[in-house]
């Protein structure tokens, strides 16, 4: 059959369905995969990725990688075959499109013509039932998958195979299992090839309506067709009568091609949107998740959304960000292993924060797996090597002290051990440059002189101290101590007279102090000695600082009970009316409620206390919007007013304050309101995690 | 005594000739059908040479062949169709096919759908309206003449096209050929004379060979005002047939 006559059958029949193969890849590969050139290929992704016994070729190689491997490996180019079949899904004379190729060049090429059919990935419809247009990705589903599509949706339009040598995912015999293509199935052979030799006498024949296509290869092909049945080259990369060469046409098609989203026209209007109405933000995040998402697909990473998503977390509804934040995972999540600054993992945490129980631990787990894939080691060109691994450790410490479960203690010991991993390599790195030995594979971190890299360790271990205290106050007396025994030996080996290290010291001291009530009196004096000396090194933070020794001893005082506890917070209370003399802010104001609402609660409900605590939130509203209204929510708890709660629980989410899910869940002021189904609606309404259905 | 094709080489072309043609269609009778096949092949393997001259002769005189006109836009998709198949040949074609890639049959379809190769590619030799090589297609066109005529086509016209191709000198020089009014040697399958008789061919064998003769331009024949000194150069190019 000619190109002619083939065309001329497709112009008057429903819109084509595509088997795409590797032949049509942007890849250089060839179609019928050659020993040689799937072992020249098997052997660059053995070089980068190691070795696999399931490696057999080319596909398999591909197929042995992650998603992000990938997208490191694969370096695709432009081609002509994509662009055509692009446009041809734009103007509706293309259906469906049956791809196993791993390469992602079809899916850019329909991102550079702005459309973003539906990809199906893992999740494959019936043909019927899909999408026109849609793109099925079915390079890492069983071969019965395409089996099975084909075999059942034969009828649902002529079919092209193209790039395919026949071989892999039981195609012949897929293709022999229909008896009549009604509409046509033309199978474009490459150049001279000849058919598979199975299929020679068997599927092309009259009867069958299937036809064997010669003497093109994938580009000239898609190019003869797109002629054929609309415009060539698409009018999208020429204006009309400008003549063009092919090249050129390449050249404008890759300029088209949308780029990482911009944030810097975004940042200025941030702090706009973080006071702006629900719909403008909606609006305005639903366009950043279009940008990002043809970004995407378009072979970019794509952080737009997520990064802007974080940073208004703090300020907005989460049902409002949920489903921006989920997006934003997605679509983060591909390159996430090459993302030094894990932004990512900082989507995956407030996701986490959103949700409870198994919901949070699957965004934990998420941000784990991506974490694990990083490689920032000396050759990655980063400031300092093995950045990503203080982040990896914060991430794993929130889930183990925010999400308690069977496996919370093994979590935090992977925590634990991520930091010693980062301080051991940046020591050994450190040695190593001071000897002035650097082997060549890390040359870049050649650049990196010894005190970045003791200054590292020491931020590492003293960003973690908090992570310490935080899973101390989870576990038994001895355990704790256990632990506060170590974070003690690591702020020993930070530089002692230095403001931020005395600081975490002296909460240090506190927080010992919790768990070994028989030490508190000399661990509070050494403590107090901790916060004079900072005083002394910063007496213009006097009012932090001493806001920060009252919270400290409020925390401690929820530890006792009795006379004990009453005065901690008698103590408390009078060190932020100190600190209130000097400097008042949200952030002392809501402590301050938080310490008189348990000594309220202490005291049996005192009705002083609460106002007082009520004055001090409203204060904290006053100056930060939101930021005292959890409290709120809590005295109205305390006071059975449910008006109350409901009004500044949604105040404190309305603006971003409010805590995470699990905290809440757990807060004692809502003790006796957590099981009543009212709260959990109203907690339903705010983060959208299936509390209502029980499903969590 | 010498068989023809001896006789033929020591110069007695028309002779030998005319004793072929004399024979009729007893011609191709097998007594005498071996000895004509090798004055046959002889004289196209001349033929061909000569073509193969012209063509590269002519172009270095200025003299332009008449193609089939460039389109005013490229044809894209054909170009890269083109392009592609190069680059598949030059690629994976092996040694063989490095100095004529069109031979190739990732090339073939050029051929089978008679495609005019733009210029770009032709790399200075002559498009498809000036030459086609022998091929399947071909072949077909002169079977189907045989068919419609009921009769077969003399030995020499077969032979032309299965040993030159078609061929055609039209064009256009400020001396050989000033307005492209003057006959050139034209041999297509489009053109053969369909009444011709069965028998050897003498009298196309006497038409090519009074083309030759004139240099491929027997349209000067007889007239004064010939451009003797480019005819006589092109002629010496040429082997006696």
């Amino acid at each position: 059959m000619q190109i002619t006559q083939l065309i001329d059958a497709l112009r008057n029949v429903s819109p084509i369905n595509f088997i795409w193969g590797a032949g049509c890849s942007g890849l250089d590969l060839p179609v019928t995969t050659s020993a040689e050139d799937s072992d020249a290929f098997r052997d660059r992704t053995h070089r980068k990725f190691g070795d696999s016994a399931e490696i057999d070729d080319a596909h398999a190689s591909l197929l042995a990688l992650g998603d992000y491997q990938r997208r490191q490996v694969l370096k695709c180019s432009t081609n002509w075959a994509g662009i055509c079949l692009a446009e041809l899904l734009r103007i509706g004379r293309a259906a469906r499109v049956l791809t196993t190729n791993f390469d992602g060049s079809l899916v850019r090429a329909t991102a550079t013509f702005r459309m973003m059919p539906p990809l199906y990935r893992r999740d494959y419809p019936e043909l019927r039932d899909a999408a026109a247009p849609c793109i099925y990705l079915l390079g890492d589903a069983p071969p019965e998958i395409l089996v099975g599509l084909v075999g059942r949706g034969a009828a649902s339009g002529p079919w092209i195979v193209i790039g395919c040598s026949g071989k892999r995912f039981g195609l012949s015999r897929t293709l022999l299992s229909v008896d009549r293509y009604d509409q046509g199935l033309y199978w474009v052979g490459h150049f001279h090839e000849e058919a598979p030799a199975e299929l020679r006498d068997g599927l092309f024949t009259p009867e069958r309506n299937a036809h064997w296509i010669t003497g093109f290869d994938a580009d000239s092909f898609m190019a003869y067709l797109l002629r054929g049945l609309g415009e060539f080259p698409p009018p999208r990369l020429v204006s009309r009568g400008q003549k063009i060469e092919p090249k050129a046409c390449l050249e404008a098609f890759e300029r088209q091609r949308p780029a990482e989203t911009d944030l810097g026209p975004v940042m200025p209007e941030l702090e706009r949107l973080k006071t702006a109405g629900s719909a403008e933000v909606q609006s305005f995040l639903e366009n950043l998740a279009g940008e990002d998402e043809l970004a995407l697909r378009a072979g970019h990473s794509a952080s737009g959304l997520g990064t802007v998503a974080c940073l208004l977390a703090g300020h907005r509804f989460p049902r409002l960000l949920k489903p921006f934040l989920m997006k934003a995972a997605d679509l983060m999540e591909p390159d996430a292993p090459g993302d030094v600054s894990a932004r990512f993992s900082e989507v995956c945490c407030i996701l986490a924060q959103y949700s409870h129980g198994e919901g949070a631990a699957q965004w934990y787990a998420r941000a784990d797996a991506s974490f694990a894939q990083m490689d920032f080691g000396p050759g990655c060109g980063a400031p300092v090597p093995y950045g990503h691994l203080p982040k990896w450790a914060a991430m794993l410490a929130e889930w183990a002290c925010f999400e308690p479960g069977e496996q919370s203690e093994a979590i935090f010991g992977r925590a634990r051990g991520t930091i010693l991993d980062g301080v051991e390599k940046w020591e050994e790195m450190a040695a190593k440059k001071a000897a002035g030995r650097p082997s060549f594979v890390e040359a870049p971190f050649v650049k990196t002189s010894v005190d970045a890299l003791g200054r590292q360790c020491k931020l590492a271990a003293a960003g973690f101290i908090p992570e310490f205290h935080q899973r101390a106050r989870m576990l038994p007396a001895e355990k704790a101590l256990e632990l506060l025994a170590e974070a003690r030996a690591w702020l020993e080996e930070l530089p002692p007279g230095e403001g931020p290290y005395t600081e975490l010291l002296a909460k240090h001291l506190f927080c010992e102090a919790e768990v070994a009530p028989q030490r508190q009196a000399a661990l509070i004096c050494e403590a107090e000695e901790q916060f004079q000396t900072l005083l002394r090194l910063a007496p213009g933070q006097a009012g932090a600082i001493l806001s920060n020794w009252a919270a400290a001893l409020s925390q401690l005082a929820m530890a006792r009970s009795g006379e004990l506890a009453l005065a901690l917070y008698a103590e408390a209370d009078r060190k932020f009316q100190e600190a209130a003399k000097i400097a008042s802010d949200a952030v002392l104001h809501n402590n301050w409620s938080s310490l008189l609402i348990r000594e309220a609660r202490e005291r049996g409900g005192e009705p002083e206390l609460l106002k007082r605590a009520r004055g001090h939130a409203g204060r904290a509203d006053a100056l930060e919007a939101g930021k005292g209204s959890y409290n709120l929510a809590c005295i109205a708890a305390e006071r059975a007013d449910r008006e109350g709660v409901a009004l500044w629980l949604e105040r404190s989410a309305e603006h971003g304050k409010i805590p995470r899910l699990s905290h809440i869940l757990r807060d004692r002021s809502f003790e006796k309101l957590r099981a009543s189904q009212w709260f959990r609606e109203l907690l339903e309404g705010i983060f959208d995690a299936g509390l209502v259905r029980g499903a969590q | 005594m010498a068989t023809w094709n001896a006789r033929y080489k020591a110069g007695e072309y028309a002779e030998v000739w005319a004793e072929m043609e004399a024979l009729g269609a007893g011609i191709r009778k097998p007594a005498r059908r071996k000895a004509a096949d090798a004055v046959v092949r002889e004289t196209m393997k001349r033929a061909r040479t000569n073509v193969q001259r012209l063509f590269a002769e002519l172009p270095s005189l200025g003299y332009r062949f008449q193609g089939a006109p460039e389109p005013a836009e490229p044809d894209y998709p054909l170009e890269l169709r083109i392009e592609h198949a190069l680059e598949y040949v030059q690629k994976r074609g092996g040694r063989e096919f490095k100095a004529n890639p069109w031979s190739h049959p990732a090339l073939a379809w050029v051929e089978d759908e008679e495609i005019e190769v733009p210029a770009r590619f032709r790399k200075g030799d002559v498009g498809r309206s000036s030459y086609r090589p022998p091929g399947a297609r071909m072949n077909g066109a002169l079977d189907e003449i045989e068919r419609q005529t009921g009769s077969p086509l003399p030995l020499a016209v077969r032979a032309w096209f299965a040993t030159v191709g078609s061929v055609s000198l039209a064009g256009t020089h400020p001396a050989l050929n000033r307005d492209g009014a003057v006959d050139t040697l034209r041999v297509t399958p489009e053109e053969i004379d369909r009444a011709a008789a069965d028998g050897a061919g003498a009298e196309f064998v006497a038409a090519i060979r009074h083309a030759f003769a004139w240099g491929g331009f027997p349209g000067w024949s007889g007239r004064a005002d010939a451009p003797e000194r480019e005819l006589a150069w092109l002629r010496s190019k040429l082997l006696p047939l």
